[in-house]
């Protein structure tokens, strides 16, 4: 019996180790995609933020995060900001996040809308409290009181 | 009619964004829109404070149980309401089938849905549809309507030069009336798409601004020449001019109309914002009148809306997002008050299935919400300062 022995040389094999790992890292975003039907999307947002905040037409790709449907939220052991709407008007509140230097924070009654080249996150925690995380370059357009919850 | 009830649902936070598919003449998915919140968690107390509904028949829940049990039914909620209120209110009611006065009693708004609106296509007007996760939608003096079922916003064009001041659920299962005041006419949308005219109003002087159909019933609000503001109510012999305003409030600002029990809720746009109760038959029931707000403001009143028996008034900052959200009590005594800071306003109430509609300016774009709403006792909202 004849045996046929391929010698390939290990700088070849290296070679595509650092091409395979190069063309994973490179891949275009794609399209946002949706939760399976069996998950939450608990997070989905175009990078950079589209300008209507929406995710209609992600130009360069967005985030999107699933959990398992009725399952996990995520506690966060992060600063918590939660604003008296009558004393502490909702520009007050980035300005209390950015003279503390915070990138986080535990945001409850109000809705933030981001603007520009931002990444940010937000999710919401098994206290049903928003976690907003901006990372850089992140800026807020504007922060509204939610309106999920109305006491007329 | 429940007292003391507790509830408890799942939570879920869900976001899925739809693209315009494309649109066709008649009857297209436009849309699937995003459904932000299926349900929320709600553990609460709560009173009823609405027990007599002026709805159509056919928009009560109530409506297959059998006669026997709806009457016991209804004993013991009566019973129940009479004792919740004692409890809860102190003994401060004046009957359990209407919305009386009550301090500490709070409406309770609870999104249960959103839907985010193509921009595009961005209705102004809206109404509960046949079932609870329907509605009727459109835009003042556009052509088109709007159909929401379940998650597929759809476009009715009724016409190229059509010009909708009102629209209503037709008398026939998925049929849609609305009213034309460019033609000056009703018409009904039928299943088939066909058009189909019902009525044609007479040629006047009086420009049709606004239209609701009340009870079966179409009621118009129009203006004279000189700026005089009138309510007609649509009969079958024609048309009936029931109420005008006085002289000296003549305007060409917007006047509202919403459904109301006996009538319909008439609102003036602009300073004093006052709102009328009129009846059927054009006796005025109530004139509420809200004392302006505080503090510098462009101020502008969207439409008024009847909550059971309580109205429902919300006052707009044209140069912010402040929101004056007013409550009056069914004898027109002001209730309760609340500033808010979020674009906002209230479109339809249905108290059957204890639901409001209101077109909200959102993170994600403009968007159409539905609230489950309850009388509480007091706010449930907590405070806390800043670190």
């Amino acid at each position: 019996m004849m045996k046929v022995i391929f010698r390939v040389p290990v700088w070849a094999i290296g070679g595509l180790l650092i091409l395979a790992a190069g063309t994973a890292a490179q891949d275009p975003p794609g399209p946002c995609y949706h939760c399976q039907y069996s998950q939450n999307c608990t997070y989905l947002l175009c990078n950079p933020v589209s300008p209507s905040g929406g995710t209609s037409s992600c130009n360069g790709g967005c985030y999107t995060e699933c959990e398992p449907r009725g399952g996990s939220c995520q506690t966060d052991n992060l600063p918590e900001v939660t604003p008296d709407g009558s004393s502490v008007p909702a520009p007050a509140l980035l300005a209390a996040m950015q003279r503390r230097g915070w990138h986080a924070a535990v945001v409850a009654d109000y809705e933030v809308e981001f603007s520009g080249h931002a990444a940010a996150q937000v999710r919401r925690r098994c206290d049903r409290r928003v976690v907003l995380r901006l990372y850089d370059k992140a800026k807020v357009a504007s922060v509204r009181e939610s309106t999920r919850h109305i006491v007329l | 009619m429940a007292v003391f009830k507790t509830r408890v649902a799942s939570d879920s936070l869900c976001a899925r964004a739809g693209v315009p598919a494309s649109q066709e003449r008649i009857s297209v998915a436009l849309a699937t829109m995003v459904e932000r919140h299926d349900q929320r968690e709600r553990a609460d107390r709560w009173i009823d404070m609405g027990a007599a509904d002026s709805r159509p028949a056919s928009r009560r829940r109530d409506r297959a149980l059998p006669h026997l049990a709806r009457r016991a039914a209804a004993g013991v909620s009566l019973a129940a309401a009479v004792f919740g209120l004692l409890v809860s209110c102190g003994g401060a009611t004046n009957g359990a089938t209407t919305h009386t006065s009550a301090a500490g009693i709070h409406l309770d708004l609870r999104e249960i849905a959103s839907y985010v609106i193509p921009t595009d296509h961005y209705p102004t007007n809206a109404v509960f549809g046949e079932s609870t996760r329907s509605m009727l939608l459109w835009r003042l003096n556009d052509n088109r309507l709007y159909m929401r079922d379940s998650d597929t916003l759809r476009v009715l064009d009724v016409s190229d030069t059509a010009s909708i001041i009102g629209a209503a659920r037709g008398d026939v299962s998925g049929s849609v009336e609305f009213v034309d005041g460019d033609s000056r006419t009703i018409a009904v949308l039928e299943l088939d798409r066909t058009i189909r005219t019902l009525a044609t109003l007479p040629r006047t002087a009086t420009t049709f601004t606004y239209a609701v159909k009340a009870d079966g019933v179409w009621f118009l609000a129009g203006r004279d020449i000189g700026g005089y503001v009138s309510v007609f109510r649509v009969d079958r012999g024609g048309l009936a001019r029931i109420y005008s305003l006085a002289a000296s409030q003549r305007s060409e600002a917007p006047v509202y109309l919403r459904p109301a029990r006996g009538g319909i809720l008439m609102a003036r746009a602009v300073d004093p914002y006052d709102v009328y109760h009129i009846s059927d038959a054009g006796v005025v029931i109530r004139q509420l009148v809200p004392a302006p707000p505080a503090g510098v403001g462009d101020w502008l009143a969207l439409p008024a809306l009847q909550v059971d028996g309580a109205y429902l008034q919300v006052l707009a900052d044209r140069q912010s997002d402040r929101r004056e959200l007013i409550l009056w009590d069914s004898t027109g005594k002001a209730m309760n008050r609340r500033r808010i800071d979020a674009p906002i306003g209230f479109l339809d109430a249905d108290p059957a299935t204890r639901q409001v509609i209101a077109s909200r300016d959102g993170v994600g774009g403009r968007e159409i919400v539905v609230y489950h709403y309850n009388w509480v006792e007091a706010a449930t909202s907590s405070k806390e300062e800043l670190p």
